[in-house]
């Protein structure tokens, strides 16, 4: 049971940290190609490697492209970047679901602790006092970061790796 | 239970993306074939300046290019756009602009008469009865002014010799900006790859203004027409391949980078500023 509730603590906390506000992608071209964003402002330069990787703020929703100029051109050559649904509402609710169901299991216990003392049945009170704590902390300590953290609004991520247009541009 | 309920109602409601497709659209000066020299423009007397921004919205700058002072005669001056009644640039109505603002003092001073008998030592039922009395008091007053600045639009303006003036409105331009081609992404179920001339574009505007240089003895007119020469719409077949939707577009147009003023537009329900690129270019017609 307990290695259960540990997959699925772990398994939540990965589902939300998969999708953060600010995010890294690699964009693939060729070197010295330099890319900017929609208001002109440089972001780097392709290394000889043929990519680069940028970090694009989440906090003004959705860039719908991002701008490259090929070394000696004075063109500004924009690509799209593409992009898939992210999850992080469907890992909040899980998160919070999960943490809310825990939580009334240990406010049972803790009724039943309750009890069980009242009726001077100690060995009964204790276990469920255990349980009734470990259900309301690990409840509290899952529901709370997950009803705390702002979800983007649309719900995405950019593909991490993004291509230049260069090629089609005469 | 509550605690549920809470919980329930607390979740977010965060949407998904939805790229639709990518817009791009031209404009052209009807008479940019016009000679374009140093020499055309240097002999001209009067240059009009058109920028158009990325919602379509038309400003008209006026340069006097002469030794002379220009007037511009604003009530004869117009946009029109295709299909459409001519609006002149002179606007005849009266904008009035009110502000008020209050200012408010409060003056005097109130004593409980109760503190001051605890001070002196007066207790019991006399006491008791002067802690609820008040004495003296506040007295509030206020004043609101009113201001109210009306602007009235001038029918004739005067630009000095080689002096430059905006036309003082601008327009919008029908069938151009972000979103008309959000709404041309959108409602178009294929891929789109027009080009137009004057003569059948879906979007064309017409500026007239009406100029002296001889002190009002008489006028001459310029006109300037601004139409659209193109429109590409790619659509995203699959979900959040955006790219291949704008490759779509340079495939179809490899100079569409090239062009003087182009629009590219992102449609996506996120309507921010960044979902679109505007080449800014301003049309130049001279007389």
């Amino acid at each position: 049971m307990k290695t259960k509730l540990t997959l699925l603590f772990v398994g939540i906390l990965f589902a939300l940290s998969s999708c953060n506000v600010t995010q890294k992608i690699t964009v693939v071209g060729r070197p010295g190609t330099t890319i900017y964003d929609t208001n002109d402002r440089m972001l780097g330069t392709i290394e000889n490697t043929g990519k680069t990787t940028l970090e694009i703020s989440r906090n003004n929703g959705y860039y719908a492209f991002l701008q490259a100029q090929a070394p000696g051109s004075n063109i500004l050559v924009p690509f799209a970047l593409d992009y898939q649904d992210c999850r992080r509402q469907l890992g909040q609710n899980i998160g919070t679901y999960t943490g809310a169901g825990l939580a009334l299991v240990g406010a049972t216990c803790l009724l039943v602790t309750a009890i069980a003392g009242a009726q001077g049945d100690d060995d009964i009170a204790r276990g469920f006092a255990f349980t009734a704590l470990g259900g309301i902390g690990a409840g509290a300590g899952l529901m709370l970061p997950c009803l705390l953290r702002t979800i983007p609004d649309p719900d995405f991520n950019y593909i991490s790796t993004q291509k230049t247009n260069e090629d089609l541009i005469k | 239970m509550l605690m549920t309920i809470w919980v329930l109602s607390s979740c977010s409601s965060a949407s998904f993306l939805e790229v639709s497709g990518v817009g791009y659209q031209t404009l052209q000066m009807q008479e940019s074939n016009k000679d374009f020299s140093d020499q055309a423009i240097k002999k001209a007397q009067i240059l009009v300046y058109c920028l158009v921004d990325k919602n379509g919205e038309v400003e008209v700058m006026v340069e006097n290019n002469s030794d002379q002072m220009m007037t511009i005669d604003r009530t004869k001056s117009f946009f029109q756009n295709q299909n459409d009644v001519a609006q002149m640039y002179y606007d005849p109505t009266v904008q009035t602009n009110t502000t008020s603002v209050t200012h408010g003092s409060t003056t005097g001073v109130g004593v409980n008469l109760g503190s001051v008998a605890r001070a002196v030592g007066v207790g019991g039922i006399l006491g008791t009865a002067l802690s609820g009395v008040n004495v003296g008091g506040s007295n509030s007053t206020s004043t609101t002014n009113v201001n109210t600045t009306y602007t009235i639009d001038q029918p004739k303006v005067s630009v000095p010799p080689h002096g430059r003036i905006s036309m003082g409105r601008t327009f919008q331009m029908q069938g151009v900006g972000r979103s008309f081609l959000h709404s041309a992404v959108t409602e178009s179920p294929l891929d789109v790859n027009n080009s137009f001339s004057n003569s059948n574009t879906y979007a064309a505007s017409n500026i007239g203004i009406s100029y002296s240089l001889d002190n009002e003895t008489t006028y001459q007119f310029i006109e300037t027409h601004l139409f659209a020469n193109s429109l590409l719409v790619g659509k995203v077949r699959e979900k959040g391949k955006v790219n291949d939707a704008l490759r779509t577009i340079y495939i179809n147009k490899p100079d569409a980078l090239l062009q003087p003023w182009f629009l590219l537009y992102f449609a996506s329900k996120s309507t921010k500023d960044n979902d679109s690129k505007l080449q800014p270019y301003s049309f130049v017609n001279y007389q």
